[in-house]
């Protein structure tokens, strides 16, 4: 930081000025560092996001390492722990399974990354629009909402999954099993906002003549993040749950690896339930799947930490507070 | 999960097809869910050669020969269809408290053995057991059993209803039953009713209910009514007992018995009577569409049959039958019911089997390892089915209507892999020696019977890639990072559609996909629901390639096959896949034909109404 003395009251521009590279360790560390270090203090979250970086190294690394699953890679039914070619056993076809387990990561992630980022940008735009426009494009929004919100969910996707040709491409999966899953969300946002658009920052913003749209993603939105965050979470997990559940039940196309498909495959080509030389072929993918999403569920308990302006701020070393780092573990 | 063939012998194949379409997603589910999802056969893997000289006793003619090969010729040349593999269906019958056929006798080599077993007094009671246990798809209080209505037409018809003829497919030998007896001429044939056979409220069954069954199958769009002029006037009852149907062409036996043989008599003339006549009546085709269309949504909740078993009642989990002491093979049957239970999948049936709750299942496709946990008083025929799994190509596909490519394609694929994979370890399925539409190979039938003398000159695709490539080559594609491309530089893709139900064929697909994959065609695997596979896709040809039965289950006789891929109307390979009208193949029989170009469907007729040497 550098004093620059104001040759006059008028010319005073402020107390203290930011180098470019100042502010960028600033930026730093509000954004990255302050983060990291509730996570690091918060054993939930500690847990959560190793497993979640594990599967995101399977979907980018691990690929790369482990061979592409292919039918006759060894012996058919090789249970697992038995070989070191194939550490999670092989199927009735002899594809290994780690290979499987590690290339139906990649697809998932794009799945639950664009069903989340659709449900909560709609929910988001939809919600906060209408909860601080008012009037009609409140009601007009407001119904569409009630509309989506009435039609059951699993229903729409399996009668939408089979008219529409959308032939295993992992983004529109994720999409369509949110089809209708913003809605909630939507709602819940637009009560939260109508509070907030009579707060005294948003009325000055206003009064400023400052934007709808700019009034909406400076003032508004970033207060109801943690809330937008843990529905992002809420919801990848969803998109899991119902991807898995509807290509098990065979109704979602598919031309790739998913772990719902293993599982299938298992419990109708072996009957992996109840056979134990086949229970393996069951059991990893179903693994992977609590996995994954017992590290976004507590990744989703602990979010409400990160977007804590208060904990957050006892993290940040750039900004000025009185309370110590020991206090935040507790 | 389920096959195709458990609901399918049950209405013609031609009402099949023509009907498809009409009826729709649900429909086509009702009726075809299911193939593939099991079959294959014994324990003990690789016991591919101890199987039976199916069809022996079929005698041919030279020029009849010759037409076969003609047949099998254009299809290995041309390859609309790439036969993948052929099949034993496994078939499971209790002996701890039943008494049952050997499992390697020919006595058991009927096709659907739980329903001509008992009749015969070839599977009876050892034990205190009254009920011989047995499974259904559909829930049974919703099934009907109207057999041209085409939905939810259950398993327990088998034993409601008797079938014409019986047919052991190990002797192709065809015997009376409820047409106890026939006489053919070549240009028609008369069909006498089995003596002392009634009906379950009482009523004789009389010619004119077996007329009325002739005509409904034909008026649905029988193979046999090409051959006739009029319905209503040449199948005629000419007495109490006797029907008799003139063909407008002299006909070959096989193709007249072969069609009429799995008929279930079901047409009471009380009930199906008015349907008759207005169809017999009918002034034009849609008047006549519009009867067959009614009688389509007529739904039997209790039906009246003939056959030994009697319709007792159906709830949520199982339909009950008695035993109909007034039939006359009554007194074969020495316990007293057959109940149908609801089993919608695969595993609970094996579940079942291995629990001891199933007497038998008929045919059922059982991966090794389940067989494996069966108890030692369960039994597993291995019954030659004369059908498989075919890779379907769609003439509307800018490379797939390429022959290269064809050609290409079955020299990458490793049947023999693809076989093993979807038999999961127990040995019932063979990949395909010379993919020429040919079935019997289990029994070395095809290269030393049906193409003796020519079989060298068949092109046996062996699994091969650099001819592959020189194949693609030649006509012009080309190779890049891998990848096949075309003179535009584009990929050939590959996506082959299959029904997800169909466990074995999800296996086999994955296989042959990766093949096609790992040497370098754009291909992948769509799996798609079995009613919306059947529904839509397969019939209304929304596939670039995909998998279906490539011959007609359960004959031995060639004809039935190639009627299956080239002239079967709607439904049939040759219209789900575009296939052209003509072919260009150099002829193998001069006597045949001469020309290259060639209409297969044509000497598929000029087979049928070949006349035989008596």
């Amino acid at each position: 930081m550098s004093r620059t003395e104001a040759a006059s009251d008028f010319e005073t521009v402020s107390e203290t000025n930011l180098t470019r590279s100042e502010r960028y360790r600033q930026l730093v560390d509000e954004f990255v560092l302050a983060p990291a270090r509730i996570v690091w203090h918060d054993w939930r979250a500690r847990i959560a996001v190793t497993i979640i970086a594990f599967f995101l190294f399977l979907g980018t690394v691990g690929v790369r390492l482990v061979d592409e699953p292919r039918t006759n890679q060894g012996d058919r039914l090789v249970g697992a722990f038995r070989t070191l070619e194939h550490p999670l056993g092989t199927t009735a076809s002899g594809v290994d399974i780690l290979s499987q387990v590690v290339y139906a990561t990649v697809p998932m992630i794009q799945m639950i990354t664009a069903g989340a980022v659709f449900s909560v940008v709609v929910a988001t735009v939809v919600g906060t629009t209408s909860g601080y426009k008012g009037g009609a494009v409140d009601q007009g929004l407001m119904t569409v909402t009630d509309v989506m919100l009435t039609i059951p969910g699993l229903p729409l996707v399996i009668v939408l999954a089979g008219v529409t040709d959308i032939g295993g491409n992992p983004y529109l999966i994720g999409v369509l099993l949110s089809i209708n899953a913003w809605a909630g969300l939507a709602r819940a946002l637009r009560s939260q906002v109508l509070t907030l658009r009579d707060a005294e920052y948003v009325e000055a913003s206003r009064i400023m003549g400052v934007s709808t749209p700019k009034i909406l993603t400076t003032d508004i939105i970033p207060n109801l993040m943690p809330y937008i965050t843990m529905n992002f979470v809420q919801q990848a997990r969803a998109v899991i749950f119902g991807s898995v559940g509807l290509y098990f039940l065979g109704i979602l196309p598919y031309n790739r690896t998913n772990w719902g498909v293993m599982m299938n495959d298992a419990v109708s080509q072996a009957g992996a339930t109840s056979s134990m030389v086949a229970f393996h072929w069951l059991l990893m993918p179903m693994l992977a799947v609590i996995f994954l999403s017992m590290g976004l569920t507590l990744f989703a308990q602990s979010a409400d930490r990160l977007f804590n302006p208060r904990v957050r701020a006892r993290h940040a070393k750039t900004v000025g507070g009185d309370d110590t780092d020991d206090e935040v573990s507790s | 999960m389920r096959e195709k063939d458990s609901h399918s012998t049950a209405v013609p194949a031609f009402a099949r097809r023509r009907f498809m379409k009409g009826i729709g997603a649900a429909g086509g589910a009702a009726l075809l869910a299911g193939c593939g999802g099991q079959e294959a056969g014994d324990g003990n893997g690789d016991d591919d050669d101890d199987g039976f000289e199916a069809g022996d006793t079929i005698e041919t003619t030279e020029a009849e020969l010759e037409m076969i090969q003609e047949l099998a010729w254009i299809t290995n040349q041309e390859l609309p269809v790439l036969p993948v593999m052929e099949k034993l269906a496994q078939s499971f019958q209790r002996t701890d408290e039943w008494d049952v056929p050997e499992p390697d006798t020919s006595d058991l080599m009927y096709y659907w053995p739980t329903e001509w077993l008992p009749r015969f007094g070839d599977w009876r009671a050892g034990g205190d057991d009254d009920t011989l246990s047995l499974t259904q798809w559909d829930v049974p209080a919703d099934a009907q059993y109207n057999p041209w209505n085409l939905t939810q037409y259950p398993e327990a018809h088998r034993g409601i209803y008797d079938r014409f003829m019986s047919y052991n497919i190990v002797e192709a030998e065809y015997e009376g039953y409820a047409i106890s007896d026939w006489e053919f001429d070549g240009d028609s044939i008369e069909l006498v009713v089995r003596d002392g056979l009634i009906w379950h409220d009482g009523d004789d069954v009389t010619a004119t209910d077996v007329a009325n069954q002739v005509k409904l199958d034909m008026y649905g769009g029988g193979t046999l009514r090409s051959f006739i002029d009029d319905v209503s006037d040449d199948v005629e009852a000419i007495d109490d007992d006797t029907v008799r149907i003139d063909f407008n062409t002299t006909l070959n036996t096989q193709v007249v018995v072969g069609t009429l043989q799995p008929t279930h008599l079901a047409a009471k003339d009380s009930v199906y009577g008015e349907y008759v006549e207005r169809m017999d009546e009918a002034e034009d085709e849609d008047e006549e569409l519009d009867a067959f269309s009614d009688l389509t949504q007529l739904s039997i909740d209790e039906p009246i049959g003939c056959g030994p078993f009697q319709f007792e009642e159906a709830d949520s989990q199982r339909v009950l039958c008695s035993v109909f002491d007034d039939h006359p093979d009554a007194d074969e049957i020495n316990f007293d019911y057959a109940e149908y239970r609801y089993m919608p999948d695969n595993e609970s049936r094996w579940n079942a089997l291995q629990s001891g709750e199933l007497d038998g299942e008929a045919t059922l496709f059982m991966p090794q390892n389940q067989v494996e946990q069966l108890s030692d008083d369960v039994q597993i025929a291995e019954i030659p089915r004369h059908w498989g799994m075919g890779l379907v190509f769609n003439y509307d596909d800018e490379h797939m209507s390429e022959r290269a490519v064809r050609h290409a394609v079955a020299h990458v694929i490793d049947r023999e892999l693809v076989a093993d994979n979807s038999a999961a370890g127990t040995g019932s399925k063979l990949g395909v020696t010379i993919p020429s539409g040919l079935t019997g190979d289990f029994t070395g039938r095809v290269e030393d019977e049906w193409l003796e003398g020519v079989a060298d000159e068949f092109n046996r695709y062996e699994t091969d890639e650099d001819r592959a490539a020189e194949l693609l080559e030649d006509a012009g594609y080309s190779q890049e990072d891998g990848r096949w491309v075309d003179e535009d530089g584009e990929p050939i893709e590959i996506p082959v559609k299959v029904p997800e139900g169909f466990s074995d064929w999800v296996s086999g697909v994955e296989t042959l996909v990766d093949q096609l994959d790992e040497f370098g065609f754009d291909a992948a695997m769509l799996t798609r629901g079995n009613e919306t596979y059947f529904g839509q896709d397969f019939p209304e040809g929304d596939f670039v390639a995909a998998v279906e039965g490539w011959a007609s289950f359960d004959h031995t006789y060639p004809y039935y096959h190639y009627d299956h891929i080239y002239t079967g109307g709607q439904g049939s390979l040759q219209q789900s896949g575009s296939f052209p009208d003509e072919f260009e193949v150099e002829p193998l029989h001069e006597d045949v034909r001469e020309s290259e170009a060639v209409d297969p469907a044509e000497i598929v007729d000029s087979l049928a109404t070949m006349a035989q040497e008596e």
